[in-house]
């Protein structure tokens, strides 16, 4: 496999691995060194590739456990990450901007979530995937992930009621 | 596309649940980022909208992949391979420009010896030289001898 023909099958999902190390990760710049550190493993391991059903679902798998890892060994070292990212720099005009903060209330919503909603939310409300795939990425029975995301969408939407009669406004 | 409230209302208690399929998922997100929202649902409003915002953010860093994944372990061998047979060539070299400086040392020792030893003999045959003259002495009296025998 050549470089040219990897990247055509890694390319398409790269956001999604991206976004989901987002998710996990917080920091953009751990997100972005997460991403490519799983590809490269893809890359080191592009012979076996063939043999996986869904590259996709793979990749994501590694992504997540990555992500995990880092966490893990940030909490060892008693780090918390540090997150300074929830601004879009292209936005210019101030409308643009409201609409932003209001979403990013949502997105610090998530982020108070436990590691397992915040991932069943990001694979099924964003990414949209089914749930039998997100049995399969996660290894996880399809009621734990319906019992899972139904509390992460819950809490979202109590918590958005309370921002929103209290906060935003 | 039309939109029910009820309809729009039993949909969300649904997707409270967990239980709504991926198409009505997407209904409900058309719905709350296209349509005029009433009130009292407001805050789902915020929520889809993130859901669609967060799906289009990208990756902005460049993948980067080593160029030819080659093993460079053989190139250190090699390498170590190189250096070691320079070494062992140098020390030879040194060798034998040590080995030269010897025989030339010993050549010209031995040169000086002969030389010395070659002018005591030519002083040693100088001092010869004499006997040749008592010969001639010799060979003229004997001649004389020799004649009146005859």
């Amino acid at each position: 496999m050549t470089q040219s023909d990897f990247l055509a099958r890694v390319m398409p999902f790269k956001d999604k691995l991206f976004r989901l190390a987002k998710r996990l990760l917080v920091s953009t710049e751990e997100a972005q060194d997460a991403t490519q550190e799983v590809i490269l493993k893809l890359w080191k391991n592009k012979e076996k590739l063939g043999s996986y059903k869904s590259v996709e679902a793979f990749a994501i798998t590694m992504t997540k456990n990555y992500c995990y890892d880092r966490l893990k060994s940030k909490q060892a070292q008693n780090l918390k990450i540090v997150h300074y990212n929830y601004k879009d720099e292209s936005v210019a005009l101030q409308k643009e901007i409201e609409v932003n903060d209001s979403l990013q209330w949502v997105a610090k919503i998530i982020e108070t979530l436990p590691e397992q909603q915040r991932l069943v939310v990001q694979l099924r409300d964003i990414e949209q995937y089914e749930f039998a795939e997100i049995a399969k990425i996660l290894d996880m029975q399809e009621a734990t992930i319906r019992v899972t995301l139904s509390r992460a969408r819950k809490t979202i939407q109590k918590q958005l009621i309370n921002t929103h009669h209290y906060g935003v406004q | 596309m039309e939109f029910n409230s009820t309809k729009i209302e039993q949909l969300i208690a649904k997707y409270k649940e967990a239980n709504t399929t991926l198409d009505e998922e997407q209904y409900l997100q058309h719905y709350f980022t296209t349509q005029q929202i009433p009130p009292h649902l407001e805050q789902y409003v915020m929520l889809f909208g993130y859901f669609k915002h967060a799906k289009k953010e990208q990756l902005q860093q460049k993948i980067t992949l080593p160029k030819k994944t080659r093993n460079y372990n053989w190139l250190a061998v090699a390498a170590v391979f190189v250096l070691a047979i320079g070494f062992y060539a140098q020390n030879i070299f040194i060798n034998t420009k040590k080995q030269d400086k010897a025989v030339l040392l010993a050549y010209q020792q031995t040169k000086m010896a002969l030389q010395l030893l070659s002018n005591k003999l030519n002083a040693g045959t100088e001092k010869v030289s004499y006997l040749s003259n008592f010969e001639q002495t010799t060979n003229q009296i004997f001649k004389i001898n020799n004649n009146r025998n005859q």
